[in-house]
């Protein structure tokens, strides 16, 4: 009788298994090395994921912890400016690629360290040579490089990678399936439309299974750069603590914005270096705390 | 995917020399019983789609080959230069180069290291002495 696909054994030696499966068993050996690996999520964008990402890594690089930051957000890269790394090169070893090195030695691995100059656009190869096929591929070629940063980055031994998600609904569990034990955090601000699609983000990464630390609202009013009086930012007040509560996460820090931060992001020096008496840096440095106490 | 030689119901083997023709994937199979060939032709978006998967087919597939996915699959004329083949160790710095690195504040000194190591490694050169440096500001800085 003719054999049907179940009756043979293996695949002719393409391996398409193998392969796959060797890939996750590298990735898996690459994060034994790791301490906790922590994602910076939210649903919206320009909520300060990497503002926050570069300014903790910081914050526990100060204290001498092991740090190093990914930047997933592929298209929109911005941790090499923010930590200083811009413009390095990357060593191709047997092993695996030497990462770029910022402010305090903090590791990091991003796109535009792939790219001609910090302002090229991102753009792949599509076979078929028809621009309009490319969308087809995106998704899983740019799932293949978030991949790839992790298992084939030289990070040697970390206390802690942080993780900065490009905006959107669930990348954490994406993640999830190759490192069961990563955690993630979900910055909201206090505007009402921010709160409304970080609710619903944060509960499509619940009910997916994915593990959230707690809420960090940003923004949460301004501090003046002469009196570090903080006011309110937006026509709200910052109502953080109620969205935790009805997220059934804690909230772990209301962080209030300073124009200083920001420039301090643009010049790839975090404010946590420079201004250590700010009041946003002090509430940064109590998550990096509570992140040491959760893990 | 699998196949399968009818005269023998015997499953075929990949041959080790699965090539890439254009854009498209060309894979032979061999049935080990009559030595029976077929070629597997794909076109190039089933070429693609298993590429972005980070699959490999032929001779290398065993070997590894570091965030190859995303280095094939970027339009080749965006690829920044220094993604260099390294076996050069770190340089190493003299006592008096270490003297003027520790002058920068404390934060900013691995990245200042990093940038004199990247330029010295791009010359093939093992060590950072004074010299090197105000040359290599000079060179960076133009
Ligand atoms: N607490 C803050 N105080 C001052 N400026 C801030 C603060 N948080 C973020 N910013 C600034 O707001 C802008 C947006 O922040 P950032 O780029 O980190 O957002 P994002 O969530 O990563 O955006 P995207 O979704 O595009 O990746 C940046 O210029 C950043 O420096
Ligand atoms: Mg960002
Ligand atoms: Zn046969």
């Amino acid at each position: 009788m003719e054999r049907k696909y179940a009756d043979i054994e293996g695949d002719g030696g393409s391996d398409i298994l193998g392969q796959v499966i060797s890939q996750q068993e590298r990735l898996a050996e690459r994060m034994k090395e790791i301490g906790q690996v922590i994602a910076i999520s939210s649903g919206k964008g320009g909520v300060g994921k990497s503002a926050l990402t570069s300014n903790l890594a910081a914050a526990l690089a100060d204290e001498g912890f092991r740090v190093g930051a990914l930047d997933a957000d592929l298209n929109g890269p911005t941790l090499t400016k923010m930590l200083d790394a811009r413009n390095q090169n990357l060593y191709l070893k047997p092993d695996g690629v030497e990462p770029a090195i910022g402010v305090l030695g903090v590791k990091v691995m991003s796109m535009d360290l792939f790219l001609e100059s910090y302002d090229t656009a991102l753009s792949w190869k599509h076979a078929t040579g028809l621009a309009e096929d490319a969308f087809v591929w995106r998704g899983t070629i740019e799932t293949s490089t978030i991949r790839e940063f992790l298992a084939d980055t030289i990070w040697g031994e970390l206390d802690y990678l942080l993780v900065d998600l490009p905006p959107g609904a669930n990348h954490l569990s994406t993640l999830a399936r190759w490192i069961p034990g990563i955690t993630g955090l979900a910055v909201t601000i206090p505007s009402g439309i921010s709160q409304l699609v970080v609710k619903k983000s944060v509960r499509a990464v619940q009910e997916s299974g994915g593990k959230l630390l707690g809420l960090v609202e940003n923004m949460a009013g301004y501090v003046c750069p002469e009196c570090s009086q903080i006011s309110p930012l937006f026509n709200s007040k910052p109502k953080g603590q109620r969205m935790a509560n009805s997220l059934g996460l804690p909230l772990l820090s209301s962080i209030p914005f300073d124009p200083r931060l920001a420039l301090g992001c643009d010049e790839g020096k975090p404010l946590v270096l420079t201004h250590p008496n700010s009041p946003s840096v002090g509430e940064i440095k109590l998550l990096a705390n509570k992140l040491r106490e959760l893990s | 995917m699998k196949f399968l030689c009818i005269p023998c119901n015997e499953p075929m083997k990949l041959e080790e020399n699965g090539s890439e023709n254009g854009n498209g994937l060309n894979l032979a199979f061999k049935c080990p019983k009559c030595e029976h060939n077929v070629s597997m032709l794909t076109n190039s978006g089933e070429a693609q789609l298993v590429k972005s998967l980070g699959v490999q087919f032929g001779k290398d597939k065993s070997s590894y080959k570091p965030m190859a996915t995303l280095r094939s699959s970027l339009t080749q004329s965006k690829i920044q230069q220094p993604i260099l083949d390294s076996t050069l160790p770190e340089p190493v710095w003299t006592s008096e180069a270490e003297e003027r690195l520790a002058q920068h504040p404390k934060f900013v000194q691995p990245v200042i290291r990093k940038t004199y190591n990247d330029y010295a490694r791009s010359l093939g050169l093992a060590e950072i002495t004074l010299e090197f440096m105000d040359n290599a500001k000079r060179a960076l800085a133009g």
